[in-house]
Parts: C-alpha cells; sequence; structure tokens
C-alpha cells in the first residue's frame, strides 16, 4: 500500500508524452544552446533515480539494495524529458525571427525563444521593467510542454548569467545547496534513538482507515442484509425460527468475525510492508493489541447503529434519513487526522479520543502516532467510556430492532424512534 | 381431550387506536384442521403473530404446545402472510438454511429437500435461484419451507392466496395429506368456501372479536335455514300462492330466477311441504336449501348479501 502511494504521481506523470524536440533560441551570447543542452542532461539524469531516492531517504525508509527506488526509477523513466536540444541563432536580423516562426509552424522547432541581451548581461540593471524573454510555441504544444520549455529557458537564462560572470555555475549550486538533516527520535531508554520518519504520520492515518474499512464493509453488510430481509418479507419466516435478539446478535457477531478478517487481511499487508521496510519500531505489540480494543468498540458502535436503522426502515433510499449519525462517524475521523497526527496528546485529541461514537477512531491515530505514548490511564478511560456506550447503543438498537423488524409502511421519525427505545 | 394445541384467553392487542384483536378465547384441539375466518382486517394475522410470539398480546395468556411458542419453535411450522425469500439464494441452499434453524440435521436435509420439491412439482428447482422463480412457485417454496422440519403444529396464514386452481388443489391435498399424519393444522383465509371444502373446525373473527367456534358439523345443524327452494316449470306466483296457504310456511320469497323459497315454522315438518309442493304443479327442481360459510358469515356479521336468502332460524345448540 505504501510502495502504491509513492508510485501513483509517477504513474501518473507517466501518462504525458516526453518532451521532445528542438528550441530555437536567439541570442547573442553564444553561449545558450550548450547551456541548454547540460541543463536537459542533468534533469534526466535527476528524474532517472534522483527524485525518487530523495523522497525514499526523507521519508525515512531503508531501502536496502534500491529495490523500491529502482522500481520507482523504472516507472519514471519516460515520464519527463525526451531529447531535447537547442539550436542558437545570432539576432543580426529581424528576418531570422520571423523565419524561425515559419518554420515552427511547420514543426521544424518545437519553440522559439527570444532572449533579450540585458538578461544575460553580466551587469544586471536594478531596473524593475527588465525586458521579457519572447517565447514563440506552436498552437499545438500542450500547456505542460510550454510550461517545461518555459521552465529549461528561464533556468538556462540564470546559468548563462553566471557564465558571463565568469563563475563557474556548478560551484555556485554547490555553495547554494540546503544541507539535509538527519533528525533521531530519543528514546526512553539511551541508545535507542530512532531515524525520525514521514511516515510517523502515515501510521496513525493507516490506523484509522483500516478501522474505518473494517467497520464500515462489515456495518454496511448488516445494513444492506437487514434491509432486504425486511423488504423481501423473508424476515417473519426467520422470525418464526429464531428470535428477534437471536436474529440480532447472530448478525452482529457473524459480520463481526467478517469485519475481524477484513482487519486481519489488510492489517496483516499493512504490517509486512512495515517489516519489510524495516520500520517496526513504529509498531508495537502493545499498541496492536489495544488497537484491537478499539477496533471492537468501534465495531460495536457502527454495527448497532447499522441494525437499528436498518430495521426501521423498508428501503435503501429510506435509510439516507436516518444516517446523519453515521455521517459524523465517517467524517470526523478524516478532520482528525492532521490534528491528531501532529499533535497525538493535545488537547483535541483527548477530547475527541474520550468522546463516543468517534473515540475508538480518534483513539487509534493517538496510539498510532506513537511519539509519545497515549497514558494509561487515558486509554483505560477510553476504553470504559467505549464499552459504556456500546453497550447502550447496542441495547437501544435491539429496542428498536424488535419493534423496527416487523413494522411495515411509512418509515418511522426520529422521535417515534426515541418513543420504541423507552417502551419496553 | 388431551390439553388444547393452542390454547389463548382473554387476549388483546392494540396498535396505536386500532384495536386489532380484544378478549379472545380460543381453544384448538391437537389433530384438528381449523379453518381460521374473517374478512380484511379482522385480526387474523394479528391473532396468528400472537400465536407465533412474533408480537406479544397486550392482555391475556396464551399457551401453544403448552408453553410459549419460541420455545417449541423446532415443533411449529409457520407460513406467514408476509413471505418472501432470499431473492439471490439457490432454492435448495433456503431450505437447507431454514431447515437448519428450525433444528434439522444436515444430512436428512440432502434427501428431504429434493423429495419434498418432487411433491410439489418443482423437480428441478433446487439449484436455481429463488427470484428465477415464477410468483406460485416461490409460494409452494415457501409452504415447503414452513414443514421441512415435520413440525406438529402448522400456521399457515393465507397459504392459498395467488395460487392457480392446480396448485391450490395441490395444496388443499397437501394439506390434507398433513392432517392424515395427525399434525395439527390452522389456517387463515377469506376465502370461505376453501375453508368449508377442507376443515373440520371453524373459527371466524370479524373487528378483533370471535363471532364463531365450532366444528362444521354443528355448524352446519345450527346454522341450518329450515328453507324449501322449489323452481316451478309454470308461473312462479301460482306455486307461492299455495305454499303460503301450507301450514307449515312462515314466509315465502320469490327470487329473480323464479324460484319460490318458503321458510318453515319451528318444528314443522320439511317432508310434508314438499309433497305439497310436488302435488301443486310440474317442478324443475326442489331442495332443502343449504348453509355456506359465507352465508353463516354474513349473517354472524350482520352484513346480508343482496339476493341473499331470508335469515336464518338458528337454533341453539347448547
Amino acid at each position: 500500500m505504501m510502495g502504491m502511494l509513492l508510485v501513483l504521481p509517477l504513474l501518473f506523470a507517466s501518462q504525458f508524452k516526453p518532451l521532445e524536440g528542438d528550441v530555437a533560441v536567439v541570442d547573442s551570447t553564444g553561449r545558450f544552446a550548450t547551456a541548454f543542452d547540460a541543463l536537459v542532461a542533468e534533469r534526466r539524469d535527476r528524474d532517472r533515480s534522483g527524485d525518487a531516492e530523495e523522497v525514499i531517504r526523507k521519508l525515512g525508509i531503508d531501502d536496502r539494495g534500491g529495490m523500491l527506488s529502482g522500481s520507482i526509477a523504472a516507472a519514471a523513466e519516460d515520464a519527463t524529458f525526451g531529447v531535447v536540444t537547442a539550436s542558437e541563432f545570432t539576432p543580426d536580423a529581424d528576418e531570422v525571427i520571423d523565419r524561425l516562426k515559419e518554420e515552427a509552424r511547420d514543426g521544424r522547432w518545437i519553440a522559439v525563444a527570444v532572449i533579450p541581451e540585458q538578461l544575460v548581461a553580466a551587469a544586471q540593471s536594478e531596473d524593475d521593467n527588465a525586458p521579457m524573454i519572447d517565447l514563440f510555441l506552436p498552437k499545438e504544444t500542450s500547456p505542460r510542454h510550454g510550461e517545461e520549455i518555459s521552465d529549461l529557458i528561464r533556468s538556462t537564462t540564470v546559468r548563462v548569467r553566471f557564465a558571463s560572470a565568469g563563475e563557474d555555475f556548478a560551484r555556485v549550486q554547490t555553495m547554494l545547496d540546503r544541507p539535509s538533516v538527519d533528525v533521531r527520535r530519543l528514546g526512553s531508554e539511551a541508545g535507542a534513538e530512532s531515524s525520525d520518519s514521514k511516515l510517523r504520520m502515515l501510521v496513525p492515518f493507516g490506523f484509522m482507515m483500516l478501522l474505518w474499512i473494517a467497520t464500515f464493509t462489515a456495518g454496511n453488510f448488516l445494513l444492506t442484509s437487514t434491509i432486504e430481509e425486511k423488504s423481501n418479507k423473508v424476515i417473519e419466516v426467520v422470525l418464526s425460527a429464531v428470535g428477534p435478539l437471536q436474529l440480532l446478535w447472530g448478525k452482529i457477531l457473524g459480520l463481526a468475525l467478517v469485519s475481524l478478517v477484513i482487519l486481519i487481511t489488510y492489517g496483516g499487508l499493512a504490517i509486512a510492508g512495515i517489516a519489510a521496510l524495516a520500520l517496526t519500531e513504529l509498531l508495537s505489540i502493545s499498541v496492536l493489541l489495544w488497537a484491537v480494543v478499539f477496533f471492537l468498540i468501534a465495531y460495536f458502535t457502527v454495527a448497532a447503529l447499522m441494525a437499528a436503522i436498518g430495521s426501521a426502515v423498508n428501503e435503501l433510499s429510506e435509510a439516507q434519513t436516518f444516517m446523519a449519525p453515521v455521517m459524523v462517524i465517517l467524517i470526523t475521523p478524516m478532520l482528525l487526522w492532521m490534528p491528531i497526527g501532529e499533535n497525538p496528546n493535545g488537547t483535541l485529541a483527548v477530547v475527541t479520543s474520550m468522546l463516543p461514537p468517534i473515540l475508538p477512531f480518534a483513539m487509534v491515530m493517538r496510539i498510532g502516532a506513537a511519539t509519545d505514548p497515549v497514558p494509561i490511564w487515558q486509554l483505560l478511560l477510553s476504553t470504559a467510556i467505549g464499552i459504556v456506550s456500546v453497550v447502550g447503543l447496542v441495547w437501544a438498537a435491539s429496542r428498536i430492532f424488535r419493534v423496527g423488524i416487523l413494522m411495515q409502511g411509512k418509515p418511522p421519525s426520529p422521535l417515534e424512534l426515541l418513543r420504541w427505545i423507552r417502551q419496553s | 381431550m388431551s390439553e388444547p394445541c393452542i390454547d389463548l384467553s382473554g387476549v388483546a392487542k392494540t396498535f396505536g387506536d386500532t384495536r386489532a384483536v380484544r378478549d379472545l378465547n380460543l381453544q384448538i384441539p391437537s389433530g384438528s384442521l381449523c379453518g381460521f375466518l374473517g374478512p380484511n382486517g379482522a385480526g387474523k394475522s394479528t391473532t396468528i403473530r400472537m400465536i407465533m410470539s412474533i408480537i406479544r398480546p397486550d392482555q391475556g395468556s396464551l399457551r401453544v404446545l403448552g408453553g410459549d411458542a419460541l420455545d417449541h419453535k423446532d415443533r411449529i411450522g409457520y407460513l406467514p402472510e408476509e413471505r418472501g425469500v432470499y431473492r439471490k439464494m439457490k432454492v435448495g441452499d433456503y431450505l437447507r438454511y431454514i431447515g437448519r434453524l428450525k433444528g434439522v440435521d444436515a444430512a436428512s436435509l440432502r434427501t428431504l429437500i429434493t423429495d419434498s420439491l418432487e411433491r410439489i412439482g418443482l423437480p428441478d428447482v433446487e439449484k436455481k435461484r429463488c427470484e428465477e422463480l415464477s410468483k406460485g412457485m416461490q409460494q409452494k417454496v415457501q409452504f415447503l419451507a414452513a414443514i421441512i422440519h415435520k413440525p406438529e403444529l402448522i400456521i399457515l396464514d393465507e397459504p392459498f392466496s395467488g395460487l392457480d386452481p392446480v396448485n391450490a388443489m395441490l395444496l388443499h391435498d397437501l394439506i390434507r395429506e398433513l392432517h392424515d399424519e395427525g399434525r395439527t393444522i390452522l389456517f387463515s383465509t377469506h376465502v370461505l368456501h376453501q375453508a368449508e371444502r377442507m376443515c373440520d373446525r371453524i373459527v371466524m373473527i370479524d373487528q378483533g372479536t370471535k363471532v364463531l367456534d365450532d366444528t362444521l358439523e354443528t355448524i352446519q345443524k345450527r346454522f341450518d335455514p329450515r328453507t324449501i327452494i322449489a323452481e316451478p316449470l309454470g308461473d312462479p306466483t301460482a306455486m307461492g300462492t299455495l305454499l303460503e296457504g301450507a301450514p307449515e310456511v312462515d314466509s315465502i320469497k320469490i327470487d329473480d330466477r323464479g324460484r319460490v323459497h318458503a321458510r318453515l315454522r319451528d318444528d314443522a315438518d320439511a317432508d310434508r311441504l314438499m309433497a305439497t309442493a310436488l302435488a301443486g304443479g310440474s317442478l324443475r327442481s326442489i331442495e332443502r336449501a343449504r348453509t355456506t360459510l359465507d352465508e353463516v358469515f354474513l349473517h354472524l356479521v350482520n352484513r346480508p348479501l343482496d339476493g341473499a336468502q331470508t335469515g336464518f332460524a338458528e337454533t341453539t345448540l347448547v
């Protein structure tokens, strides 16, 4: 999954045809074409491997054997530049430009660039009204290629300036390069330092997504199967064999196993991926165990809601009316990802992880963030609140289920649902 | 007689402002084939659902097989009025699922399903999905699902609705078969002549109240119309005048088909009147009027059918 996240943008980039062809440059220095070709060559090399390596280094992944960067580079192979060259023309007469433009129309050039002399002069004027480069593109040039050509021309202009001033551009570039930083987290014990990683932000997100997918896939089954049994009128046949609460619990427990299978499948893949990238210090057994506890709370919360809604309505379309509480659970965790990921023990994180029904989602993000372990009393308190709220929800859902499952006709209003819960 | 199979006393159920069932007492003896009759909305399905413990009565006590239906679910077969199947499920799988829920073991289910499907004239549907069947075929599959576990008490809510005459006949035979095996059967219908043909016991309810509960034989005796219907070849008025003069006759009515209905006085001899009629001229037909459940029902709920015969001389049998 992580690999996909990295490779996908590059795959998208490869959707574009690489830029290829000859650019006609009209300038007076005579240094432009060489500088341009050198720049293109440099960029191409960097794209082949440099980008991928840098991304991987930044994420803090131990890419042993270059397995990851190699494959990304391969995917990026055709992504950007093809063979792009520049041919130089001296601006001795106006006809040169007109002739070049005509040739560009016929496809000889992919672009015609006219560089004003002041722009490449060694001494730069402070004048605000500095002249601009004229760039002529055939009308069929794609916007992206236009951007690329324009970028190349501008960067080359800077290089030519240095060359005109007699400086070695490579040396200047080295001097301007900002050094990179190797961040290390100090563990609770001496010597237990770990390299910092941007993946730290992805772990809580991954935890939350796993929980989210597992509970809502199963919850959706619960909703649709209950509605199906109701709208197909098969429910009374089933109810002649089992009691309504037996049916409800059968559904909830059966789908809990489905949900668990989903969790284990995706979670197992993610853990395998993390292990393969030698990032195991991001996870610990206790974190995983707590994740299971909060998974159960999340599942029963979602299942109780879905069962109640499914039994109250006759058709899936009617269920929309009651989806508001479900939407809260669906959307809030998404909004909380960034703030909790950045500050897993902040006030927002503490409060939301005590607040049913979103508590399990907020809490797994906190324990997943792991920069600073969640205090044990908070974990226990959150679990206790979670269990109490789940017991309450399941109790209310079973009340609604028992009445609603045989109800036909107009779906009840939320107020009627409350009355169903109150009456025995 | 042993303890009744179904025993309701003082059962009432109210939905909002509607009193669906009020103060219903009902005993169904074991082994009977009982028709549960009443017009639409009389409270039949509500009563049946209460018997099945699907809904709970507001008042009264209710015993099924000596306890709560939920405790004996494996001994009861139930075909609800609102019935359906899992549309995407195969017929065989559906019957297996219901059978397993009802506690039949998987091994015996295998042959049971094939055999019973054959019995109801659907030998090739086991591997078909339920949605591929016609509505009538689905009905038969549902009936099978209700009796797949060979229950001792079978409750069928409107089992004949939606069946063509051929399939209705098949179902009739199946129900008689189950009855002959000694199972107790209660089925509801609003098609009264269906019940008349099959049942040995009739319960009628109207507006949530029981209006009749007896064996068919007793009902026929009790609701004997005590009327002679004579159809003369000649002038009906002449025959009418003749019969009106007879000492046995209470009143005379001539219907639009030219038949003379002569209502007998209490303890008058019907044979004597028939002899009088025969002597009075050529007849196309003469008969003692028979009671039908339709008439009994209409009489009981005080809604006479248009063109119906005169009221019954109800003899109270204690």
